[in-house]
């Protein structure tokens, strides 16, 4: 059986490799990239069922990832990870073809429903 | 120009903001942690005695839920700091307020209070200044806490009441009172004025009214 392949896209090289081997664990295949740029470099050269981007990085935040993405014609659903207090950023970002976000700290369980629910739906850019 | 005061507080806003969102990512950071050890300790749990994993799971278990309360925290900080990023806009008051009491809670245990919003309707939007909107409901909270010694709890109602009505709904005294009472009043008659807020003190339904 074919496993679900995840980007990981977040400068919290800490966060991300604990969130990638629980989700191994669970079964996904996983690979991260620190940075925006390089998150763009790989989905370009390497295919993903979703991508979890984080949308506050330095440089390219999440935010521009989602618009170059769009750019370049990419449709992979994405689901974001803020930090902020507010839902405002997460809203902004659905508006520009997330299909999903959440709250830092994430509960695993959540985000494979959010998971789940991208992947089972046609959702994309 | 730019207010001296308003550029103050936006300075402290931001920064602020920053901070909170740094310690959500550290506390992101933890509970993952925490996550992946919970993962690791089921998968060998048959290789350890029950007692051991009991405790490691218990562990476990405390450090996700302090992760979980400090991840509330952080993000109200995050949201209250990011209020100081304009000088005026408009306020879901529901929201504002509940995340005002959420976050003063402790201040108010200290003077014996607890403060709740039971009543939120959830609709009601005001163009305003956010940080000063906040000092005022902040001010009405500690106003009637201060007035009512045998006061333990405070339930604050948002609703419609005009265009908005904050109530405050709860017995308490006069505005006369000890000096601490009366300067609390004349702050609050001072900040609502700036905001041409109308405060009401009826003594008759024993509440104290915002209409803005």
């Amino acid at each position: 059986m074919t496993k679900i392949k995840i980007l990981l896209i977040d400068d919290e090289t800490e966060f991300t490799s604990a969130l990638a081997e629980r989700l191994e664990l669970r079964g996904y295949e996983t690979r991260a990239a620190d940075n925006g740029v390089a998150g763009i470099e790989i989905v370009q050269n390497e295919a993903f069922d979703i991508a979890i981007l984080d949308l506050m990085m330095p440089g390219v935040g999440g935010l521009d990832v989602l618009r170059q993405l769009k750019v370049l014609g990419l449709t992979l659903p994405v689901i974001l990870l803020t930090g902020h207090g507010s839902t405002r950023e997460g809203m902004e970002g659905m508006r520009m073809g997330a299909v999903d976000y959440l709250m830092k700290p994430i509960d695993i369980n959540d985000l494979l429903d959010k998971i789940n629910e991208a992947l089972g739906g046609s959702q994309a850019f | 120009m730019i207010d001296p005061e308003t550029d103050k507080t936006r300075f402290f806003g931001e920064v602020s903001a920053s901070v909170a969102h740094e310690l959500q990512n550290v506390l992101a950071i933890v509970k993952e942690t925490a996550g992946l050890m919970q993962d690791n300790l089921l998968m060998q749990k048959d290789a350890l005695s029950p007692e051991i994993a009991e405790t490691f799971s218990k562990t476990i278990t405390r450090i996700q839920e302090q992760t979980e309360r400090g991840g509330k925290i952080t993000a109200g900080l995050n949201g209250f700091a990011h209020t100081a990023d304009l000088p005026e806009t408009g306020v879901v008051v529901s929201e504002v307020v509940q995340r005002l009491v959420f976050l003063s809670r402790r201040i108010f245990q200290n003077m014996g209070l607890g403060a709740e919003v039971d009543e939120i309707d959830a609709s009601l939007v005001i163009k305003t200044d956010p940080v000063r909107f906040q000092m005022l409901v902040f001010n009405c909270i500690r106003y009637v806490g201060c007035a009512e010694s045998d006061l333990t709890t405070l339930q604050l109602r948002v609703t419609g009441r005009t265009c908005l009505g904050i109530l405050i709904a709860r017995e308490f005294e006069s505005a006369s009172g000890s000096v601490s009472q009366k300067g609390l009043w004349d702050e609050l008659r001072r900040l609502s004025a700036q905001m041409n807020v109308s405060l009401e003190l009826s003594d008759a339904q024993k509440t104290l009214y915002l209409d803005c």
